[in-house]
């Protein structure tokens, strides 16, 4: 504790608070913009952080990585463009709200549930990373295989009313993750004869594609002048911090799943927000409200997501190992400063790890305040004539597709993705499910892959599932979420059927 | 405006826009004799950012601005294994400002295995600036005391062992493959996809041992035991475990981290850039950073790698073929 307040008093000072300050603008705004990663905004400022020195460099990091993956919800929430997979589920709802003319509405609700979960993942962090990152051993490849699954069953939940479009976009998605290198054998295969889809579809070019190019044209279509209709609603910071309250179970939830899901290397921030999501909506009282502009789904989405930042640091703090490039990136840093991640780092360093976490608390409250401000500014994409927006969005895409790997085969992909995605929009296949198959499959296949290797050493394959009491637990949920969406779709029918009977009559 | 006056600012542009143009020339054209590196040179790092190449890369670029007046410019080129960022500097233009960084015995594999789209005579190689011998790891209550025991329940219980690798295809594997081979152990190998994913499952008992370089065990050595390292000395941070020559099992096997040029480079600006990185290497303060990030640095001559990879190519090609990799 003495070291916690001691931590916060090496971060409150007018010079590291400044670079916090830029840092999360500079943040927002990269995630914000469609394809312009935290990665790479991280590693661009890397360079600048070492000649800052550990505790400023590390707070600046930490700034950046927390707004930057709060911003991929205002990209897409406003253009129904998520600019990472972890923000894809923020779209299903976030998009409808504007639509609705209610942007103000979901871009608030996501900046408030970002930064609860993001204090919720960073107490977790400080409280207990080392337990934690021990815990996060017991996950091995079977857990892996079958935890993305349950984000895949997720996928078919939320189809509802049109699963059958929603699982053939969800297999497009996966045969796409299909290409490329083995991830077990490292055998190459379905590249037909391109060679630089060997590392397979890139999936920064491919969301772009998918998502922001398709709707660009689509933008482009419109016979309206104007995306949606905006104008900015009066007291809707009050109203919100009013359904916070309300929404708490939903909050709770999302930054359990968000810091449970981000202590796993490797699983990823999608798998977290899709998991919240579908949780959200199965427990909600009115379940046909999402998709169509529920903001409990922002909610939910935007919390997990938000809490899996901190939470996602667990291994590399308590281990030393990285659970994801940001995480690796950042433990760059710590090395280099002469910190060494891992089981010593609070015998040896505990004055750097304590400023750190403690910087990503104070990231969380200037999250806040300058989110607030900077909605105002973001909301008035609407306002843009769609005349400007499309070709405004197109050369996003272009410039971030490249960005992407340095090489135009990121914008290829991206053309490539983005003209699927617009004969989906057309023929009216949600393309969110493809989506997180792209994402979810090759964790999927690895987690099969090396589990198959692994059971090699055992009797039978059934003896060594049986001997995984956690990943028994996880296709247990596999099969729960599959009955509770057939479950809640009878349920809709029936609404639906009883409220036309009420009607004939 | 008139359409003519619109005509005359086109042309007025059009002039200017030449005029530019010309003058750059000029400037660039000055420096005939020019003085190598004039520019920024851009370093690509075939991997994402944040791994073990990248954190080498950026250490040595601390000393970049000191030595060639500038410091690099990073690119990230990930995919096939680093191969596909190899293959990217092979045909890109040998003016000297594009080089990258990337692992050996790896190299040699590209063109063996197919996954890389280059020849090991595309490259020119500046040298080696440091080596990072495998390590055998296993939990600190492994029951194998040593690696001897080890082998001896494998043999016992073929088959019923879980050996992880780290990097499928990579040269651990081929080097690993080739001493089972040699020593006529059958175990269920599991491949991971890089050293943090095998730190991973090792601490996680997943595998019962796991082989891969030390660094991703840098923040756990209280958790885990080294049975052997590779390599022909031992590791200055573990001094008590053996080597596996030492054991009478010649295996040298390990990570060299090189550097990289586009075999059409000038020898003048190869020659310049061999020198810079050899002089980074002798700086003291530089192998105070490496040994920080865990790394031993080890410098050999550009050529000598090249040597020790065509070796290297004719035991792999077998294993290759052996095990239809």
């Amino acid at each position: 504790m003495e070291q916690l307040v001691s931590g916060f008093s090496d971060i409150l000072t007018i010079q590291t608070l400044l670079v916090m300050c830029l840092a999360i603008t500079g943040g927002i705004v990269v995630g914000t913009l469609p394809g312009l990663s935290s990665v790479m905004a991280i590693s661009l400022m890397l360079p600048i952080a070492y000649g800052f020195g550990p505790v400023v460099g590390l707070s600046m990091l930490g700034a950046i990585y927390t707004a930057a993956l709060y911003g991929g919800a205002n990209s897409a929430i406003l253009l129904n463009t998520p600019g990472t997979p972890s923000s894809l589920p923020t779209a299903f709802d976030g998009f409808p709200l504007t639509k609705k003319g209610k942007a103000d509405r979901a871009l608030y609700g996501a900046l408030f549930a970002s930064v609860i979960g993001g204090l919720f993942g960073t107490v977790v962090l400080i409280v207990a990373f080392e337990p934690l990152a021990n815990i996060s051993l017991h996950f091995g490849p079977p857990e892996f295989f079958f935890l993305s699954c349950l984000g895949l069953c997720a996928v078919a939940a939320i189809s509802e009313g049109q699963v059958l479009r929603g699982l053939l976009s969800a297999c497009i998605g996966l045969l796409i993750a299909l290409i490329g290198q083995d991830p077990v054998s490292g055998d190459v295969r379905f590249t037909f004869g391109i060679y630089p889809l060997i590392s397979g579809v890139e999936i920064i070019p491919a969301l772009l594609g998918l998502f922001s190019l398709s709707q660009a044209m689509n933008i482009l279509e419109m016979k309206t002048s104007h995306i949606a209709p905006y104008k900015a609603e009066p007291g809707v910071i009050g109203l919100l911090a009013k359904k916070m309250g309300s929404a708490w179970a939903t909050l709770l939830r999302g930054s359990t799943i968000g810091s449970v899901v981000g202590i796993l290397p490797g699983a990823g921030g999608a798998i977290a927000s899709i998991i919240a999501y579908n949780e959200a909506r199965r427990t909600s009282k009115d379940p046909s409200e999402f998709g169509k502009g529920a903001i409990e789904g922002v909610i939910a989405s935007e919390s997990a997501n938000n809490a899996q930042v901190s939470s996602s640091l667990v291994p590399m703090m308590g281990l030393g190992i990285p659970g994801n490039v940001n995480a690796a990136v950042i433990m760059g840093a710590l090395m280099s400063f002469g910190i060494q991640p891992g089981m010593g780092l609070l015998t040896n360093s505990s004055d750097v790890a304590y400023a750190f976490m403690a910087s990503l608390v104070v990231a969380n409250i200037l999250l806040l305040g300058i989110g607030i401000y900077m909605v105002k500014l973001t909301a008035r994409v609407l306002l843009i004539p769609n005349a400007y927006l499309g070709p405004g969005v197109i050369v996003l895409c272009i410039v971030g597709a490249y960005a992407a790997a340095y090489d135009m085969y990121g914008v290829w992909v991206m053309f490539g993705t983005g003209i699927l995605g617009f004969i989906m929009l057309k023929l009216k296949i949600p393309i969110g499910p493809m989506a997180l198959g792209m994402v979810l499959g090759p964790i999927a296949e690895k987690g099969l892959g090396q589990s198959l290797q692994m059971a090699g050493s055992e009797a039978s394959l059934l003896q060594f599932a049986l001997s995984r009491p956690i990943s028994l637990i996880l296709f247990v949920l596999c099969v729960l979420t599959l009955f509770a969406a057939i479950y809640v779709e009878r349920k809709t029918r029936q609404a639906e059927a009883f409220a036309k009977g009420n009607e004939d009559e | 405006m008139t359409l003519r006056k619109f005509y005359r600012l086109l042309a007025t542009l059009g002039i200017m826009a030449v005029a530019i143009g010309l003058s750059n020339r000029f400037i660039s054209d000055q420096p005939a004799a020019e003085v190598y590196p004039g520019k920024s040179i851009k370093i690509i790092v075939p991997f994402k950012p944040g791994g073990g190449s990248d954190r080498i890369a950026r250490t040595v670029n601390a000393f970049t601005e000191a030595e060639f007046g500038r410091s690099f410019i990073f690119q990230y080129k990930p995919g096939g294994g680093g191969h596909l960022g190899v293959g990217y500097l092979s045909k890109s233009r040998p003016d000297g400002y594009m080089i990258a960084t990337y692992n050996t015995p790896d190299l040699a594999l590209g063109p063996l295995t197919g996954t890389g789209q280059y020849d090991l005579d595309d490259l020119s190689i500046i040298g080696q600036i440091a080596f990072d011998p495998n390590v055998f790891a296993t939990l600190v209550n492994s029951p194998y005391a040593d690696m001897t025991a080890f082998m001896a329940d494998a043999k016992a219980r073929p088959g019923k062992i879980r050996l992880g690798i780290a990097q499928p295809k990579g040269g651990t594997h081929l080097s690993t493959l080739a001493m089972l081979d040699q020593q006529n152990i059958d175990v269920s190998v599991v491949l991971f996809a890089g050293g943090s994913e095998l730190a991973t499952a090792v601490l996680g008992g997943q595998v019962d041992v796991g082989i891969s370089g030390l660094t991703p065990f840098l923040g756990s050595m209280e958790r885990v035991k080294f049975l052997a390292t590779t390599g022909e000395a031992r590791h200055p941070k573990i001094p008590n475990t053996k080597t596996m020559n030492e054991l009478g099992i010649p295996m040298n096997s390990g990570i060299g981290r090189v550097f990289l040029a586009p075999s059409g480079i000038d020898s003048a600006k190869l020659e310049r850039l061999r020198r810079g990185f050899r002089k980074i290497y002798a700086t003291e303060a530089f192998k105070v950073e490496m040994r920080k990030i865990g790394n031993e640095p080890v410098w050999l001559d550009g050529e000598q790698v090249k040597a020790n990879l065509a070796e290297f190519s004719e035991s792999a090609a077998r294993m290759i073929k052996k095990y239809g990799l």
